[in-house]
């Protein structure tokens, strides 16, 4: 029965430590829960589970598929890439946020019931977002594939949407339904993606706090400052060398350097991006050991890839290293307060300001 | 197998040419070999091939199999009386290596298909010179344990040599110099065929990997070749030193166009040979493009991978051709490497 194998295949993406939490938030086993012997293997952990909840539902149940899978998926949302879209308002047009799952999941079938016969919706509240599955079926007699689902994060009354899998396909009906449902007039992708979810939420939402700014958000700014004395200043030197011969020249330069870096990215974690992508049309700047690029005047094209673990940290960490010049440029340095990392740097000119008028 | 080393057959007898005026014992001495000042771009144009002389019908060389696919490169010292006319008596040979392995369990055991049969074979079309010794193909097939189905190439190596340099060994005639094997098959298959050429033959195959020196010399040469069809933009990947926590890599991508142009503007075009300065004006334009923008220093990264629109190789020695019309310039260049490289030993 197809029920079955798209059971095992969710919850063959969940750990095994997972599987009880998960299962007890789905709730759709009730009191055989407690009957499945988790100490088993996989496998057949698995098999209990799916016959317990077709004991439960011998005719199956329609939301319980999309509940499972939405709740996998929250607790490994690290696996897809996620792109953040932001949603555009008319001044002065009145609110109508969301803040109930039941509500927004009621509105949301309604809009997009106009368009789709059969479709799957799933609305959860984690972590004070809205989490919505939606799963389209191509004709109106298939059943919709777990491969098409499209997921989506909304932080009740703000402007942002969090979506991964879109398909071509359905992107504009979902993308209309969620304008419509929530009120506003437009909706533009922003073109800033990751896999980090709460990363990418942050600097969203936090966009003008980021930085050194971090600190007045997290409470870590002595308000008085004045109001206690001054503690004996105890001198950390990182070097742990105490051979009083060794003289390290460049402390100064050192400290400065790190002074710079700690001013432009704060003493916070920084959020993490996975990827930072330039598209360069600027002339050619190495015209030092080419001479003959010296005369051409057209734009010299190129992009440029940052890749790793959390590149905004690695940035910092190249000012640290001397690897990279300090101060760093701005569209380098100040990533975490611009909310995009896919970047087109030009050259300034009386051409290009109205393109960039128009971008902004 | 043999009765005197072979490596020291070629020693003592190569002359006392080097490049650049270094005799052969001076080398043995220092560790370090002293970096080519210019290497050969295109062909070697010393003789002009009349009007009236035939081409060398273009459909018996089978260039086109090497295309779109990734190869491992190895490096192999000459191999010691290797007879051309023997190749029947070699697949035989390999054969029953192989099923012995197999039969002793040595065999990587998760390989779902048996070996079966290995051939030698001349593979046409990628001699360079007359100098040149012809290209071998070994192809490895096997029957899928199920014992039904036909069998099906399950590994291809094809040793070759492509226009040696003039002043590479001078060696014996019961040598014959293939310096490149590529290979591209399971790692294990692989293993076990190195084994068998090093005992057979009494050669020495080992991993060949590029250097960072290396791949900016391949980027600087190849970056402005520009086939008119199918034309890829210039990428180079670097990776980024561990103590920088977060950051992996980072990718320069150009365009096609301007790389070419670039290119141009450095090129001496009536000089063959590929000098230094143009390398270094190439790479070192390129970076400082970067730091203008960036103020990051690429110079302290390493290059790892380098993407032309002819072939792209990167550092650990995998390489897969893009264009079948420059296979002769990748894998000449790689096997005045792979020369090098071996020397260096």
């Amino acid at each position: 029965m197809m029920e079955r194998e798209i059971f095992r295949k969710i919850l063959g993406r969940l750990r095994k430590d997972e599987l009880r939490p998960v299962l007890q938030e789905w709730g759709h086993l009730g009191k055989r829960l407690h009957e499945i012997d988790f100490s088993h293997s996989k496998h057949s952990v698995h098999s209990y589970v799916v016959k317990g909840f077709m004991k439960n539902y011998p005719n199956g149940h329609p939301d319980a598929v999309g509940k499972l899978d939405l709740l996998c998926l929250q607790k490994h949302s690290a696996k897809r890439t996620w792109a953040v879209y932001h949603l555009k308002k008319e001044q002065d047009s009145p609110p109508n946020d969301v803040a109930d799952p039941k509500e927004f999941e009621q509105r949301l079938r309604r809009e997009l019931g106009v368009d789709f016969k059969k479709m799957e919706l799933c609305v959860l509240q984690h972590e004070k977002a809205l989490w919505v599955r939606i799963c389209i079926s191509k004709g109106s007699k298939t059943k919709p594939m777990l491969k098409n689902a499209t997921y989506c994060v909304h932080f009740p009354h703000t402007p942002v949407l969090i979506v991964t899998n879109m398909k071509a396909a359905t992107a504009e009906s979902i993308k209309q339904a969620f304008v419509n449902v929530l009120g506003y007039c437009d909706i533009q992708d922003i073109r800033l993606t990751g896999r980090c979810v709460k990363s990418l939420a942050q600097l969203s939402l936090n966009k003008y706090s980021q930085g050194s700014f971090s600190q007045y958000r997290l409470n870590q700014v002595d308000l008085q400052p004045l109001s206690h004395g001054k503690k004996r200043k105890r001198t950390e030197s990182e070097e742990s060398i105490t051979d009083p011969r060794i003289v390290f020249v460049n402390q100064k330069e050192k400290k400065q350097r790190l002074e710079i870096l700690n001013d432009t990215f704060g003493p916070n974690p920084q959020p993490t991006l996975e990827k930072i992508e330039y598209k360069l049309e600027t002339k050619f700047h190495g015209n030092h050991y080419a001479p003959g690029m010296r005369n051409q005047t057209g734009p010299f094209h190129c992009r440029v890839k940052f890749e790793g673990t959390s590149v905004i940290e690695g940035i910092k960490n190249l000012g640290k290293t001397e690897l990279a010049v300090v101060p760093l440029p701005d569209h380098l340095a100040k990533v975490h307060s611009l909310a995009k990392n896919h970047f087109v740097l030009q050259d300034k000119s009386k051409a290009n300001k109205s393109v960039q008028d128009s971008q902004t | 197998m043999a009765e005197c080393t072979p490596l020291s057959q070629i020693t003592n007898t190569t002359s006392s040419t080097g490049r650049g005026g270094r005799s052969w014992t001076q080398r043995q001495h220092t560790p370090y070999t002293r970096t080519p000042r210019s290497r050969r771009l295109t062909g070697q144009g010393k003789t002009v091939p009349l009007a009236r002389t035939p081409q060398a019908p273009r459909t018996l060389s089978r260039i086109k199999e090497l295309v779109n696919k990734t190869w491992r490169l190895y490096k192999v010292t000459p191999l010691y009386k290797f007879d051309v006319g023997s190749l029947r008596k070699y697949s035989r040979l390999l054969s029953a290596h192989l099923d012995a392995e197999y039969r002793k369990g040595i065999a990587v055991g998760v390989e779902s298909e048996v070996a079966d049969s290995a051939r030698f074979s001349l593979f046409k079309g990628l001699k360079g010179a007359s100098g040149d010794s012809d290209a071998i193909e070994i192809t490895v097939k096997a029957k899928p344990k199920s014992g039904q189905g036909e069998s099906k190439v399950v590994l291809s190596a094809i040793l070759c040599s492509v226009q040696l340099p003039d002043d590479a060994f001078l060696f014996p005639e019961s040598f014959t110099f293939l310096p490149v094997m590529m290979v591209k098959g399971g790692v294990g298959l692989t293993k076990q065929i190195v084994s068998w050429l090093e005992h057979q033959f009494d050669c020495h195959i080992t991993h060949m990997s590029f250097s960072p020196y290396d791949l900016s010399w391949m980027v600087a040469m190849w970056g402005g070749c520009v086939p008119e069809t199918n034309s890829k933009p210039v990428e180079m990947m670097y990776t980024v030193p561990k103590e920088v926590e977060g950051l992996s890599r980072i990718t320069m991508t150009i365009d096609a166009k301007v790389c070419k142009e670039l290119w141009d503007s450095i090129r001496d075009p009536t000089n063959n040979r590929f000098t230094e300065e143009e390398e270094a004006a190439f790479i070192k334009s390129l970076e400082s493009h970067f730091f203008y923008h960036f103020k990051v220093k690429l110079t302290a990264m390493y290059l790892n991978r380098v993407v032309t629109s002819i072939a792209v190789v990167d550092s650990s020695g995998r390489i897969k051709f893009y264009s079948d019309d420059h296979v002769h310039r990748v894998l000449r260049h790689i096997t005045e490497v792979a020369v090098e490289q071996i020397q260096q030993k």
